[in-house]
This record gives C-alpha cells, structure tokens and sequence, in this order.
C-alpha cells in the first residue's frame, strides 16, 4: 500500500463506496455481467494511485474519475464502428451525472433502497424477485404473470421510477434533519 | 422484436419508456437502431438521459442486494489487492509510474496509457475540472483560481521540460487518434512526442495538432494519415490520405520543411498553407502567406504557389498551373478570353458544343457568355448537388452527426416499409449516393438506382425534419441566409418557387455555387461549408463493385413524390453526392476522356442543363436549355468534347 493511503482506509473506502460505483459504472450503460469487472478494474487503480489522490478531493470523487475513464476506454475498445452510438450514449450519460435525483453520495443508498423495496405493493415486489432474485427474461415473467414481456418491462420501468422517488424524498428528509 | 417505437416523429413518453426499458433490460443484445434512436432522443431531451442513468443505477442496486448469485465483490477486490501486493501482476504496477500530475516527467516515449488506454492524468483533471466546479459554486474562488495555476503551471513545466530539441514534433490529438510505431499502436490521449517512423492516423472521430519547438503548427483534420519518415533533414511529413492546414516558422537554410504525397511534394521556407490529398490522388496546394513550391511526383514539374493562389497536381501530362480566383460581387468582373489564357474561338467551339445559354467563368471571373445567362434553368437533376450541400450543412450545424447516420431517426416511417424493415437501415450517405434502395427491393447500399423518389426523399426530409422548416418559407429561412446571400446572386435563385426540392438557378448564379465547391467550400474570407465536407462531395464516387439496380419496385412512404423521373443509368465509377466526378467505370473508360482527371459535372441526364468545375484549371462553365446527349463515358460524351476543345493548346 502507498504510503499515505493504508491498508485500513483503502478498505474503509472500498466498502463505503463499492455500491454506489458499481451502481455508477452501470448507469453509464456498461452491460450487468460486466459491471463487477470494470469496477474491480477501478478500485486496483485506485489501490495504484491512491498516493496523487489530493487531499482536498472526495475519494469517492476520484474514483468516479477512474471510473469514467476505464469506461470509455472499455466502450472505445470493445464497440466497433456500427456500435459506437452506445460510446455515445455513455457520453451522454456521463454528462448527467450533476442532474440526478438520486444522490450518489455518502448517504447509504443501499439501505435507503432496502427501506423503499419494503413499501412496495406485494405485486410488485413479485416482479423484483422474478427478474432480480430468479433472474427470469421479461417473456418468462410475462409467461409467470400472465402478460406481455413489454408490459413487463414497462411496469419494471415505473417500480424502478418509485424506487428512486422514494429514495429521493428519504434523502431530502435526511439531509434536512 | 415484434413491437417497434413509435412512427411519431416526435417520440411519445410511451414511446421513450419502451426504449429506456429495453435499453435497461437488454442492452448487451439490443439491435443498433434502437440504440440509436435512444441516443437521439436522450440528445433532444436530456431529462431522458437522466432518467436512463437514474434507471440503470437502480437496476445495478436492485441486482446487488437482490442478486445472491452475484458473487461477494469486496472479497474479490481485495483478493486482487492482496494479488498485486505479492507481485502477481507486477506488469501493471508500472501504470502508477505514468501519473505525473504532480510534475513528474512524461516518459520517453511519450506513452501515459496502460493496456486498458487509462488516461491517468485525464482523469486527474476532470476531477479538478469537477471539484473546481464545486467548490465553485461554494465561493471558493481563490483557492481554486491558485489551484487551477498550480495545475497549468505543473503542465507546462511538464512539457518544457520533455519538448523536443530537433525535428521531431509534439502531436496533441483530440479524440481518436493512433500513432503506429513499428508494429506497435499506440493511443495517445495526452501531448505525445512523435519521432522518425512514426505513422499518425486520425480517424474521423478526431483531430491533431502538430507543433514543433520553433512556433511551426501543422493541423490535421479527421481522416489523415501522416508519416514522418525515418530518414531526411528538416521537417519531413508524408501526408498519405486527407488534409491538412500548416503555419510554418521561417525555417532554417537548407533544411526547408518537406511534405510529400502520392503525386506531389510541397516545400516549404515558412507560410501558411493548406494541402490536401483526395481519395483519387490528386493533391491540392492552398496558400495563404508566403510561397510554398509544389513539384509533382510524376513528372518533375514544379510551380512555386504564393499567397492566395492554389495550385492542383491532377494528371501526370496536363499542365501544372498556379491560379487565383477571385470571387465575385454583385456582378461579376469580366475578363477577356485572352486574359484568362483562352481564346474567342475555343470559348465560342464550347457554347456551340453544349448549345442552350450559358457562361464560363475563370480564376473568378466571367469570360465569355452566350444567350440569356439571368434567366432561370428547367430545374434539373443539376441540384440534386444543392441537395447533398443543404445535407453537409445539416452534418455542419450537427443537426445530423454523421453521413452514416440512419435516416430512420428523421423519419420514422422509414421503420416499417415493407416486411424486412430494410428502409431503417438507410444511412443519409446512402441516401444522397442513391444507394439506398429505397423504392426497390433491394438492400441499403448493395444497389446503385437513380430514382427520383430517393431525391424526393431527401428533400423532404431534410428541409421538413431536418431544418424543421416548410417548403413555402425555405427560400427565406434556409437558401438565402447560407448560400444565396452568401455568394450575392443576381437572380434570386428559388427551391420553392416550382416544384419543391428543385433548385431554380440562372447560369451565371450556377456558376456562384460552383466557385464554392472550386474553392473548397470557402467564399471570400467567409467559409460557407466546411472544407473536408465540401472535399467528400466531390471525391466519393460510388464504388464500381455497386451494381446498378434491376430489382422490382419496392413499397415507399405513401404519397412520396418525386421530383424528377427516375432513369437507368449507371453511376460509372463517378457518381458522388450529386456530382459526378471524371472517373472510370468498370471497363475502365473514363467518363470525360479528354477533360483534366479532377473535373466535376453537376448535370441533367439528358444533358439540356450543366455545372462543370475544373479546379486545377480555375474554370468553372454552366449552362441550360442545352443540346441533347447521352450522358455515358468516352469521347462521344458531348460534354468532354466542349471541354477538350476549350482547353485544347492554342
């Protein structure tokens, strides 16, 4: 380890922000399987570099910055010409990150997200587990439930909206007390 | 998939939510045209994009706490730690040794990415570039104006230090950029010391400067490929493919600064310059200030260019001739065929020749006229050459991003034509090139038709979807502020005023928009269209191994019109954007035989009404109501023989 990043604080700092980047690295649009890769790619650089991180700049802050480099360079090496508007969707994506909602900051959006999956109608939380848990294709839940794969797609597409609302509104509450 | 977006041309929220949630649930499989389409609605409305990137992170967090097959990511980071502690991956340990943000020396070889092309320094300053920003915002701005000085003074410290003392340059690229050295590529992000060997490739996603130790700047625009050789004294550069502009410092005695291209080499004592290779060879010299001496490869001639003038290396016999050209003001200078180095009877052999009224311009200025040159012309295929212009202005502005983008993102009706959804697959390029397809069944890009319903088609959809204006206010909103203005017509050149889409121009304002494209796009000291653009519309012909269409008629948007009738003809090696261009077909006759090789001809298929450009003579001629003829190659060709007899040797 570097000599003014230790051991213990290299560790502190992965386990406090490991959720929020690996969430960060998909919401640029890198594909589910590849997502734990990238981001163990990203905290080794930041394991290498942690020593010019200045004192003044958030770790996790830093870190988004390795995180956006490692995922351009992923796109730019893995997308061939007919692919590249994905490059370009991830630049879009990247360019939103001081307009979301959802605050990807210190506060513990794990929980938050726990707290929130827990008041969601039973119909719902059905449909989380039938494509997290059990990890089915929207045609096999839409086979389990009786609908159409789009429908399915669509009703995840508005639990996932209630999640980050309600997540937003327990953020502004915190940050208010 | 069975479902498809919406037709709307402006998407529905419904129509978004499919497209989030199919990009969430399956965007490793997802089909391109989807991507695309949801990568232009992000651009038209950003609070989609947040939306998706708010979505896809609340899909990682509910995969994290929901997923138990997902292995225990902390462990294995810190297995990979524990890994790189005991050595296991010494090889990318090195990486940190490339972090000179705190002033450290760029290595030798200029190279600051790893295997995986991290930019550690990029990142460092986009951080700073963001907490700057945030701190900001806070008030801070003395610590961060200090901040920012500390880092700009680091860099510059940084690049002092590392600058090259000889004739090497530094290339600071700008998007994607490759540097092969030997049998190594290399993917500069940061300034990057180039040396003998060196092959700089800019692809079309970027561009690079050059600069040397003594002010010289050479700029590459996308799409050049640049070597420097590994022997020669001075600046020496082979410029293979593309274009480039160059600011050179007055150079030492004896060792001038040398570019080389396939068919010519310029030298240079210090000026300012541009040269550009076109994908047939031909090299173009511009210069700006100074003189620069262009000698071509084949022959040995040599001309010395000097400010303003510009000089074309075209086919190896021809003559080798400096020009100028003037650009006209609200009426055209004229000049006697003699002194524009022609003669009444070789002006008089043309007009006769081509017949109709017309005119002949050289270096900018009229030489001879023959019947009624302010009245409009029938409206012909000739403009099909203003509709691929109106289509690289749209690339200009960024209305459209890319030649290759589909066409299907203006209009969506192109989604379901037919049974295949062949039609979405159009690319605007294809499109222009009339190689789309489109009102056959045949495949975007395997066939070669010139139909009517493909001009129709453009037409519309750029001036309506693109340009989001109406047929009846284009003259106004689109034609006269950037194009007609511009060149200061005389007869109040129209696209509305017959039939819409139909560019109604008198020959001596023909004559104006074909000044444009001899002089690059530029107009007096105003660019009118970007200069690589206006090079693609002249230089892309269809390639011979694109057959003509013999396919049936295949379904069209309903009520498509068209704006002329659809002929067979093939595009013979030549056809590129609305012009054709002198090239060879697949029998290897060329198409104007006897006129210069860089000859372009906007023209009706008939012949009745044309625009030819023949930039390293400085001349460009139009006329209309002309004589009959078959457009097809060799000498028959009615065209090239009013060209060979004009420039015929007095």
């Amino acid at each position: 380890m570097r000599e003014d990043l230790s051991s213990s604080e290299f560790d502190q700092i992965l386990h406090r922000t490991q959720a929020r980047i690996r969430a960060y690295i998909a919401g640029l649009g890198v594909v589910a399987h590849e997502v734990d890769d990238l981001a163990q790619e990203i905290y080794l650089e930041f394991y290498r570099t942690g020593d010019r991180m200045p004192l003044e700049v958030e770790p996790e802050r830093w870190l988004k910055g390795i995180a956006r480099n490692v995922c351009m360079n992923h796109f730019r090496k893995t997308t061939r010409r007919k692919r590249l508007h994905r490059r370009a969707l991830a630049e879009i994506l990247a360019a939103t990150e001081s307009d979301l909602h959802v605050a990807s900051n210190e506060l513990d959006l794990e929980s938050q997200l726990e707290l929130c999956c827990a008041k969601l109608p039973p119909k719902s939380r059905q449909l989380l587990s039938l494509k997290y848990e059990q990890e089915l294709s929207s045609s096999a839940i839409a086979d389990a439930v009786d609908s159409t794969a789009e429908a399915v797609r669509i009703a995840l597409f508005r639990i996932r909206s209630a999640l980050r609302d309600c997540i937003t509104r327990r953020q502004e509450a915190l940050g208010e007390t | 998939m069975s479902e498809r977006p919406s037709e709307d041309h402006e998407i529905d929220e419904r129509t978004e939510q499919v497209l989030v949630s199919r990009y969430v649930h399956g965007r490793d499989t997802l089909d391109e045209s989807y991507v695309e389409m949801l990568v232009a609605a992000c651009r038209r409305n950003p609070a989609l994009a947040v939306q998706l990137h708010e979505q896809l992170m609340v899909d990682e967090l509910l995969r994290q706490q929901l997923d138990e097959k997902r292995g225990d990511f902390v462990s294995q980071v810190e297995q990979r730690v524990r890994d790189e502690q005991s050595g296991m991956q010494g090889g990318l340990a090195s990486l940190a040794d490339l972090v000179p943000i705190d002033g450290d020396a760029v290595p030798d070889d200029g190279v600051e990415s790893d295997d995986n092309g991290i930019d550690m320094r990029e990142y460092a300053i986009r951080e700073l570039d963001q907490y700057r920003e945030s701190r900001d915002r806070r008030g801070g701005w003395v610590r961060v104006l200090g901040f920012v000085a500390v880092v700009l003074a680091t860099a510059a410290v940084t690049l002092w230090l590392t600058w090259p003392a000889d004739d090497s340059g530094v290339l600071f690229p700008t998007g994607d950029v490759q540097v092969a050295r030997g049998r190594e590529v290399l993917y500069p992000t940061e300034p990057f010391v180039t040396g003998p060997g060196d092959e700089i490739r800019v692809s079309a996603d970027g561009s690079a400067v050059v600069k040397y130790a003594d002010a010289t700047e050479v700029v590459l625009e996308p799409g050049t490929t640049l070597s420097i050789p590994a022997t020669g004294v001075g600046k020496q550069l082979v410029v293979s493919q593309g274009e480039l502009r160059a600011k050179v410092s007055p150079q030492p005695a004896g060792r001038p600064m040398q570019l080389a291209t396939p068919s010519a080499r310029a030298t240079v004592v210090g000026t300012e310059f541009a040269l550009a290779v076109r994908p047939n060879g031909v090299t173009r010299l511009e210069v700006r200030e100074g003189r620069v001496e262009l000698a071509r490869l084949a022959d040995g001639k040599s001309v010395g260019v000097e400010a303003d003038q510009y000089a074309v290396a075209a086919e190896p016999n021809g003559p080798l001739e400096v020009r100028t050209a003037e650009f006209p003001a609200s009426e055209w200078a004229e000049q006697s065929p003699e002194e524009a180095g022609l003669s009444e009877p070789q002006v008089q052999t043309f007009a006769e020749t081509v017949g109709g009224r017309g005119c002949i311009v050289r270096d900018g200025r009229l030489v001879h006229t023959w019947g009624d040159v302010s009245t409009h012309g029938p409206g012909s295929r000739v403009t099909e050459a203003l509709l691929s212009h109106l289509l690289f202005l749209a690339v200009e502005d960024g209305r459209i991003d890319s030649l290759d983008d589909r066409v299907v993102v203006r209009q969506p009706l192109l989604a379901d034509l037919g049974g295949d959804r062949k039609d979405a697959a159009i690319t605007w390029r294809q499109l222009a090139q009339h190689t789309c397809g489109y009102g056959t069944r045949d495949a975007p890009g395997a066939t070669f038709s010139l139909k009517g319903l493909q001009a129709g088609l453009l037409a519309d959809t750029l001036v309506e979807r693109v340009f989001a204006t109406e047929w009846s206010e284009v003259d106004d909103e689109l034609l006269q502020p950037r194009l007609v203005g511009p060149l200061q017509c005389e007869d109040r050149p129209t696209m509305s005023g017959g039939t819409p889409g139909v560019l109604r121009i008198s020959p001596r304002d023909l004559a104006r928009f074909g000044l444009l494209y001899l002089r690059d796009g530029r107009w007096k000291e105003r660019r009118l269209l970007d200069r690589r653009l206006a090079a693609v519309a002249t230089s892309s012909p269809v390639s011979n191994d694109v057959p003509v269409s013999a396919a049936k008629p295949g379904p069209t948007i309903r009520n498509q019109r068209s704006p002329w009738r659809s002929v067979e003809i093939d595009h013979f090696g030549s056809y590129s954007f609305g012009w054709w261009l002198n090239g060879v077909d697949r029998d290897g006759r060329r198409l104007l035989p006897d006129a210069p090789t860089d000859t372009v001809v906007a023209t009706a298929i008939d012949g009745r009404e044309a625009l030819v450009v023949v930039p390293s003579r400085g001349l460009v001629m139009t006329y209309a109501d002309g004589n009959r003829f078959d457009w097809k190659p060799g000498a028959d060709n009615r065209l090239n023989q009013a060209i060979a007899a004009l420039l015929a040797e007095r």
